[in-house]
Order: C-alpha cells, then sequence, then structure tokens
C-alpha cells in the first residue's frame, strides 16, 4: 500500500471531479495542502479516497490549472518526458517557458479566471504568471483600449475626467 | 451557457490583485493611464508605490524620453529655461536671459525659485556646468538644506562657486568661491564632498536656523588616484587625444569616483572637436574609509554588482534587477557641451559594460526626436509617483 501513489479528487464549483497525485498537489497548492492536511487524521485508518470540494473554480478552470499543476510540480513529468522537449527552445530560460507562454495566452475571461484560482489555491508560481500576462496586456495600451479589453465601465463624471486629462496630458 | 457561467469583471479584480498586477507593471505613464481607467483602479494606483525603474532622459524640449521603451513623454517646460537636472520630481532650471535658477515640480508645475539671483551673473560668463545636490536624504522638502555647483568661465579663465540654500529661504544664498576647479559634488552620509582634479574635499557646512548656512572651510581628505593624467594621446601618432570627466556618486553605502575617458580627433577643426568627442572607457574607484582620515586612499573597483551607474548632470547608482537595468553597467549622456544647442541630444550617450569593457547604444532604435531651440545637454530624469494626481474630492 505504502509504494502506491496517494490520489485526491478535487471537486469543482459545477460538480465535475478531477483526480490528481496527493504529493503533486500538496506541493504545488498551500490551500489545498492545508485541506489535505486536516483531513489526514480521520483518514489516516481508512482506504477510501479524497474528495475536497473546490467551490470557488469552474470544471474549466480547474481543469487547465490542474494541467499546468501537473507540468510543473510533477518531478517525474518534468524530467525526461519526450514531449516537453517540444516547449523547450533553445535559449530558454527554463524547459517549461514555452509551456508558460503558451498556457497564458488566452482570452480575457479565461486568463482572469486563473488569476482567481490561482490566487484561490494559493499557487504562487501560476498567480505569478498570470498576473505577468496581465501586466503585458496593460502595458502600453491607452485608457479607452484597457476599458474596451477588459470590460470596464467609465465610472467617472465628465467633470472628473477633464481633470484626470488635463493633470497628466503627458502619459495619454 | 455562457450567461450562466459566473463571470468575475475586471473592474471587480479585487484591489490586492490590482496591485500584485501593478508591480509587473514599470511604467510610469502606465500607472497614470490604469489610474485613469475607473474609480476602483485610481484608487489602487494612488496607494501603490511605483518601483524603481529606468529613468527618463529630458530631450530640453520639454519632452521624456522613457529609455525602457524608448516612449516620448511631452510635458510643459517653460520656454525660456535649459533643464539641469532633477531631484525627485523637482527638475532643476535656468532661465536663459536672468540666470535665475528654479525648481519645477515635473508633475503640479509648481515653481520654486532658488534665492540666489545675486549669484548668477550671466554677463560674460557662460555657464559650463550646474548641478544641485540636496544635503537631506529626505530630498527637497522645504527648509531643507541643498548645494549647488556652479561652473563658468570668463574668457579664459573658469570658476568653480559652491552655494548653500536653504528652500523657501528668503535670505540670499551663501555662496562659497572654491580656489580650485571643481568638477562634482555628492553629499555622502550627511557630508558634502567635492572633486578637483581627482583630489577629494570635505566641506564643512556651518547651519543654523538664524542666519544663513555658511561654508567654512575646505580640507583634503584624499589624493588624486594614481595615473592621473587630464589630457593625454590616446594613439601613437597623436592624432586621437583624450580627456577625463570625473563624476562622484554614492551607491549603496560607497563613495564612488567615476572616471570617464572621452576622445577626439586632433586634427578637426575646434568647433567640431567637442561635438565629436566620444567616450572610450570607464573607470571607478571607491573611497577607502579604513585609512586615516586625512589620507583616505581611492580603490580601484572591477565589478559594480548589482548596482547600474547612470552619469550625467545629475548621476545615480541604482539597483539593476529592481530598475531592470543591465547588471555592472553605466549608462552615461553628455554633460559637456552644454551650450552647444545644435547637437543632437543623445550624442556620446551609451551603456559601458565594466565586465566587456565594450559601449552599446542608449536605445537600441536610435529613432528619437530631434528636439529643437533649447540649450543645455539631456539630463537623467528619475520618475517619482509622489506629486501625481491630485484630484479634489476622489
Amino acid at each position: 500500500m505504502a509504494s502506491e501513489k496517494k490520489v485526491v479528487f478535487l471537486r469543482s464549483s459545477d460538480g465535475e471531479a478531477f483526480e490528481v497525485s496527493e504529493e503533486v498537489i500538496s506541493a504545488a497548492s498551500v490551500t489545498i495542502k492545508g485541506m489535505i492536511d486536516e483531513e489526514s487524521p480521520s483518514r489516516a485508518d481508512t482506504a477510501a479516497t479524497t474528495t475536497l470540494a473546490i467551490p470557488n473554480v469552474t470544471a474549466a478552470t480547474l481543469s487547465r490549472v490542474l494541467h499546468y499543476v501537473n507540468k510543473h510540480f510533477d518531478a517525474a513529468a518534468v524530467v525526461g518526458r519526450p514531449d516537453d522537449y517540444i516547449f523547450c527552445a533553445p535559449g530558454d530560460e527554463h524547459p517549461l517557458a514555452r509551456f508558460d507562454d503558451d498556457f497564458v495566452d488566452v482570452d480575457n475571461d479565461t486568463l482572469i479566471d486563473l488569476v482567481h484560482a490561482a490566487e484561490y489555491l494559493h499557487i504562487k508560481k501560476l498567480f505569478d504568471l498570470t498576473c505577468k500576462a496581465v501586466a503585458d496586456k496593460l502595458k502600453g495600451r491607452t485608457i479607452d483600449q484597457i476599458r474596451e479589453t477588459f470590460g470596464i465601465v467609465n465610472d467617472y463624471t465628465v467633470e472628473e475626467e477633464v481633470e484626470v486629462y488635463r493633470e497628466n496630458s503627458w502619459a495619454f | 451557457m455562457a450567461a450562466a457561467r459566473h463571470c468575475p469583471s475586471w473592474a471587480d479584480l479585487h484591489p490586492e490583485l490590482v496591485a500584485l498586477v501593478l508591480k509587473r507593471v514599470p511604467s510610469l505613464a502606465d500607472h497614470v493611464r490604469l489610474g485613469a481607467v475607473c474609480r476602483s483602479w485610481r484608487r489602487v494606483v494612488q496607494q501603490e508605490p511605483l518601483l524603481p525603474s529606468l529613468p527618463w532622459l529630458t530631450l530640453l524640449d520639454g519632452s521624456f524620453l522613457d529609455i525602457a521603451d524608448g516612449e516620448v513623454h511631452r510635458m510643459r517646460v517653460p520656454g525660456d529655461v535649459s533643464i539641469h537636472g532633477s531631484v525627485g520630481h523637482w527638475l532643476f532650471l535656468r532661465r536663459c536671459l536672468s540666470g535665475e535658477l528654479l525648481l519645477m515640480n515635473h508633475f503640479s508645475k509648481l515653481v520654486v525659485r532658488l534665492p540666489m539671483e545675486a549669484n548668477v551673473s550671466p554677463v560674460g560668463c557662460s555657464m559650463l556646468f550646474l548641478k544641485l545636490v540636496p544635503l537631506s536624504t529626505s530630498g527637497l522638502l522645504p527648509d531643507s538644506l541643498f548645494a549647488v555647483l556652479m561652473i563658468t568661465a570668463r574668457e579664459h579663465e573658469i570658476t568653480s562657486e559652491i552655494s548653500i540654500c536653504r528652500r523657501r529661504s528668503s535670505t540670499t544664498a551663501t555662496t562659497f568661491r572654491v580656489s580650485k576647479y571643481v568638477n562634482d559634488i555628492a553629499c555622502f552620509d550627511g557630508k558634502l564632498y567635492a572633486l578637483s582634479l581627482g583630489e577629494l574635499f570635505v566641506l564643512d557646512i556651518v547651519s543654523s536656523h538664524q542666519g544663513n548656512p555658511r561654508i567654512s572651510y575646505m580640507k583634503r581628505v584624499a589624493k588624486a588616484v594614481q595615473d592621473h593624467r587630464i589630457f593625454c594621446r590616446l594613439t601613437e601618432d597623436n592624432r586621437y587625444h583624450g580627456n577625463y570627466w570625473t563624476y562622484l556618486v554614492k551607491s549603496r553605502g560607497k563613495l564612488l569616483h567615476i572616471r570617464r575617458l572621452v576622445g577626439w580627433l586632433s586634427t578637426l577643426p575646434l568647433q567640431l572637436k567637442m561635438e565629436r568627442t566620444r567616450t572610450v572607457s570607464f573607470e571607478v574607484f571607491e573611497l577607502d574609509f579604513t585609512t586615516g582620515s586625512r589620507h583616505r586612499k581611492w580603490r580601484k573597483l572591477y565589478t559594480l554588482g548589482d548596482q547600474a551607474l547612470f552619469i550625467g548632470p545629475n548621476s545615480k547608482s541604482l539597483s539593476a534587477s529592481e530598475c531592470a537595468a543591465q547588471e555592472d553597467c553605466i549608462y552615461f549622456v553628455c554633460d559637456y557641451d552644454h551650450e552647444n544647442w545644435m547637437a543632437h541630444p543623445l550624442r556620446d550617450s551609451g551603456v559601458f559594460n565594466m565586465r566587456t569593457g565594450r559601449i552599446t547604444p542608449l536605445l537600441l532604435d536610435g529613432s528619437v526626436v530631434q528636439p529643437q531651440g533649447r540649450r543645455g545637454c539631456a539630463t537623467w530624469f528619475f520618475p517619482a509617483k509622489a506629486c501625481w494626481l491630485i484630484f479634489p474630492g476622489m
């Protein structure tokens, strides 16, 4: 029994369950590690598999997150699996740089879901990656472009907006 | 389906998340734009400090070049001034005709006159160099002391003067006429230091709340570095001549003496020599504080570690990793030749790599607007966020 890898099931907000190695998800997510640790005493003498509810994350997002987690935190997968090499170009800082770039090359709603999921699950590497991707979408954009891209409603009054432009006209 | 899905809006993005995203956006211009998007983002932007970033270059016609991305920002600067550097968000200006010295808040446009009118008489003199150095770490708060180094030339005589002023003081500043030619001054560890032909002096400042602050004496604390030559021949055939420009820079607990070797073709006509002068290399020396207080020595440094130096009329040292500069590099602009306003502001600028000794262009893309009708040299401006975005009721 001891040599067998333990798994846990994560249930998304819309009810879908995903299987993941306990070791891998514990290394990745501080939140889930905490949940598993809390469950442990009651679980020790039973063979039942744990299912953890993740009420804040949808199935679509959770499956993406787990794809990322398996790539980055599964030591056996990271080293020496041939299909990783297709993501690794010469000069890449780390073998998964290309994977990361592709991973965050998604529409804005998907990206914000990933930011929220990474924050809730407390996966620092994923949070840094997605925040940086959001930052890259904001750099060098005009105010109107940012509002349009991210669907933000302008809640300034006309007077306030005139003042905003007047004070900082150099930046617009 | 899509409508039923829980869809968090970007405007509702948790303030802490916006703040974390902002930390990954280094440019001040981007911060200002993000703050203008909606009210909730503005609140975050106002609270979030701007990370140290690569400085801007003032292009003398009121525009500022962000060397990180080549973006040019246009800001209003009065028409009859030359720009001589910056302290925080204050630009240090001089009126061309009257010689009056001003500080202008870059963002709020507030102008403060320096109490120095009496000392600045441009009649018959040409201004070679002006530098303002705050004497306290808090920068230029009201009532804080600062020093101004002014180097002028009348015919062939070059004069260095150091004035000590108090901001918002109605009294005239006191001026200390230095018998030596002072190239640069810097405040280090609460003391004012002056560099003269490679020798280092400390200036004793007497200041009380009643009387004028003044310099009581100037004392040598370190001899010139060895192999000190002001003028040299760079090639065997005597076609290239060289000269050292020297700088004093405070850098993470160290007082640095930077020697910049510039060279020019000796066969050029006089008026072209200055314009065609090019930087050849840099040397960096650190003041050794372990030896006796009157006989300190300079120790040559071969690496700057994590620091990047920005050399020019107002030199500064920043952490390279924090401001996304190239490590172990010296960024430089042309700070001589103030009066040659036809010359390109980015002439003799670049990035000197301490490890390889090679110089690369400051901007990879050299397409910069040519500013018109301003005198002076490009100076570094280190963006700060303290004083922008003052909106009543928000």
